[in-house]
């Protein structure tokens, strides 16, 4: 019995990591469709060129806790600039240009990376600080694991202030609510717009370089990711930034678990899930319809 | 929820959307790359479906330059029948949808007069069921247990690469001889996995040994820590891990990760060059595995050096296998001295070759290749590309399963009765 339970935690930890990865690349798709209303099938680029850039400037500059908060800032600057000279001039236009312009650069970002990287990927490992294990009482955990967690649990806190408990923040919470009321009070929405698809691809570009040490860096890294995130974003509930944390958890649970018991479904498990949710309610977990 | 014009969004329109896209890019990843190298008014071409692009894209890109390299020694020997060789390399994209379009686009458009390749198993099964109703001679190159057995096997399709059978007899009673007999396996979840899991899986009840259980995962996993504290709660001796290409390097990666090193032998069917070199060496540093070839092999030497000057790196065993698989079908041509497949396929049965390691030949039978299998184990690099120590060399006709078993038989008068 105790030799069950202590595997089952360590299965719940390790959801936790998967979890945490996919809180934040859902949270900063579900900003930017929240606010927005685009579609960003270009997430899972930036979530590879996140892991991409960390690699890298590690090689350049050696110090990983350096190149990890500058990797995010780069690429979420390269998403400002994307914002800002593709994405706003079809503001206005039918629904899908946005959707097709990412869809477009999702495929752009992926053969650069293969002309400038090569096909094979490129090689990182764990800093040598966060390498072994780290001991949890019941099990031992490796410690990047456990720093994967406590880093995105802070992260994912700070973006929570950020929206909840600030100025912006409160007008990123009114434009999720109604973009042209906010507009008709003479704000400048179009200004935090740019700043929440920043932030949004800072948040997958923070994923992509959080996982990059425990993974094969290559170009097609983001395909499938970016599945997995959107549903978590249908489970959590469409725009909505709790409902990304609360389902990219629950999401990262159900398929350590069902890995434990039934691998052959760990895959399907979160679709199974996600159909579920979609049927017992309205607009997923948090969402509001 | 409004759109970007004001309209809202419903729920339903949102997940048709997404549905819809997700397709629209499903369907693309199959874009094919088209590389070709003409040489001649009206060369012989030779189709190669290579998975260039998607998780599998380093073997593919070896099959292309094995294909090139070939494809040029046959030229600079003065071609086949006064015609040049023209090799044309399309992208699969490492799925058995995107090879059957390839080649079928191969076959029709570009009038292939044959085929060479498939990287992964479900691609040369797809391909084997274009190509041999055609009477078009494949030479797959894809580890495959069906494509030499009955009710699979077609007398046009000769299989250059290993049967898992074979890797896994070999691999396996390494193993279970040096390592200990009690496993457990993570396998990609298709063909070629479980083709592997199977040979292995008889070599341990041969030996009496414990099946402590399997963990199959899709093809493309990226995290496998949900598999590894499984993995590590069933305290096996050893830990057979089948998978091709990233899906190797971050498993092992993450094993490493959380001490499985330190608590069970780590081995894998195949150990695929190309990504080590990647990814570097201490990736699966402390692991065994086998290869099908290995470029600092002394039988395999003087060809590696030749595609190194060529490519600027050693070849991998699939940058071989495919030299070897372009080699003998231009060999028996000029054999056969005709381009007619039962022309081609009677001076193929039997024949013993030797283009980039010690003495093969095609099993009359099944059209298997009987070749030698290598055990190697990874070292730390003294100088680049030199990752592994050969640690055995195994080989003959012993390691395969038998004609009978495969499902062939003779007629009266003593020929193998083909089908199909």
């Amino acid at each position: 019995m105790v030799h069950i339970t202590r595997i089952l935690l360590l299965q719940a930890f390790i959801g936790l990591s998967l979890g945490v990865i996919y809180a934040m690349m859902a949270s900063g798709l579900s900003l930017i469709f929240g606010l927005m209303r685009v579609v960003n099938f270009a997430h899972g680029s930036f979530y590879m060129l996140g892991a991409y850039t960390l690699v890298y400037l590690i090689s350049l500059i050696g110090n990983f806790w350096v190149c990890l908060i500058a990797a995010p800032i780069i690429i979420g600057l390269i998403g400002v600039m994307i914002e800002i000279t593709g994405i706003r001039p079809l503001y206005g236009t039918e629904e899908f240009n946005p959707l097709l312009l990412t869809l477009g650069l999702n495929y752009i970002f992926v053969d650069i990376i293969r002309i400038l990287f090569g096909l094979g990927g490129i090689g990182s490992s764990i800093p040598k600080g966060l390498t072994g294990m780290v001991n949890l009482g019941f099990t031992m955990f490796p410690k990047y694991r456990f720093f994967m967690i406590v880093a995105g649990a802070v992260v994912l806190f700070l973006v929570w202030l950020f929206i909840n408990k600030t100025n912006i923040g409160m007008v990123v919470r009114a434009g999720t609510k109604d973009n042209e009321m906010v507009q008709m009070l003479g704000l400048n929405i179009r200004l935090v717009w740019t700043l929440v698809f920043g932030l949004g691809i800072a948040l997958a570009a923070l994923s992509g370089a959080l996982i990059a040490p425990i993974t094969g860096t290559i170009p097609e890294m983001g395909a499938f990711t970016v599945i997995e995130a959107f549903v978590v974003v249908v489970i959590g509930g469409m725009g909505s930034f709790a409902g990304s944390i609360v389902a990219g958890v629950l999401v990262g649970e159900v398929i350590a678990i069902t890995n434990l018991f039934y691998p052959q479904a760990g895959t399907v498990a979160i679709f199974i899930l996600m159909a579920i949710v979609l049927l017992t309610t309205k607009a997923g977990l948090i969402g509001e319809g | 929820m409004a759109k970007s014009d004001g309209k809202k969004w419903t729920r339903r329109e949102f997940l048709k959307t997404a549905g819809a896209t997700t397709a629209a890019v499903g369907a693309t990843m199959g874009f094919p790359t088209i590389l070709k190298y003409a040489l001649g008014e009206t060369p012989i071409k030779i189709g190669i479906p290579a998975s260039l692009s998607g998780t599998a894209s380093l073997l593919g890109t070896e099959f292309r330059d094995g294909s090139i390299l070939a494809m040029e020694h046959v030229n600079a020997e003065g071609g086949i029948l006064g015609r040049k060789v023209d090799v044309i390399v399309k992208d699969t994209a490492g799925s058995a949808q995107g090879a059957s379009t390839r080649v079928k686009e191969m076959m029709e458009n570009d009038k292939v007069d044959f085929i060479a390749g498939g990287n992964l198993g479900h691609e040369g099964l797809a391909i084997h069921e274009q190509t041999y109703p055609k009477k078009m001679i494949y030479v797959c190159n894809t580890m495959s247990d069906p494509i030499p057995a009955l009710p699979t096997f077609s007398k046009y399709t000769f299989h250059t690469d290993l049967a898992p059978f074979m890797m896994g007899n070999v691999v396996g009673r390494f193993v279970a001889k040096n390592l200990g007999k009690r496993w457990y396996f993570l396998i990609g979840d298709y063909a070629w996995g479980w083709q592997n899991y199977d040979g292995f899986s008889r070599v341990l009840k041969d030996v009496g040994g414990e099946n402590l259980g399997v963990s199959p995962h899709p093809v493309g996993t990226k995290d496998f820590s949900p598999y590894i504290g499984k993995i590590i709660a069933a305290q096996p001796e050893v830990l057979i891990q089948v998978a091709p290409g990233f899906d190797q390097v971050n498993s092992w990666k993450q094993l490493r990760e959380f001490g499985a090193f330190e608590k069970m032998k780590i081995v894998t069917a195949l150990f695929m060059p190309g990504t080590i070199w990647a990814v570097g060496a201490e990736v699966v540093l402390g692991g065994y595995g086998g290869a099908t070839f290995y470029w600092e092999a002394p039988e395999t030497k003087p060809i590696s050096d030749i595609f190194e000057k060529r490519f600027g790196r050693p070849p991998t065993d699939d940058a071989l296998s495919q030299y070897e698989s372009v080699r003998e079908v231009c060999d028996a041509v000029k054999r056969a001295k005709s381009l007619k497949a039962d022309n081609i396929i009677k001076v193929m049965e039997g024949h013993k070759f030797k283009w980039a390691k010690t003495e093969e030949y095609w099993r009359a039978c099944d059209h298997q290749c009987i070749q030698d299998i290598y055990i190697l184990k990874p070292k730390m690099p003294t100088r680049k590309y030199d990752s592994f120590e050969i640690i055995d060399r195994i080989g003959g006709e012993q390691l395969a399963r038998t004609c009978e078993e495969q499902g062939h038989k003779k007629d009266a008068k003593g020929n193998w009765i083909r089908y199909q």
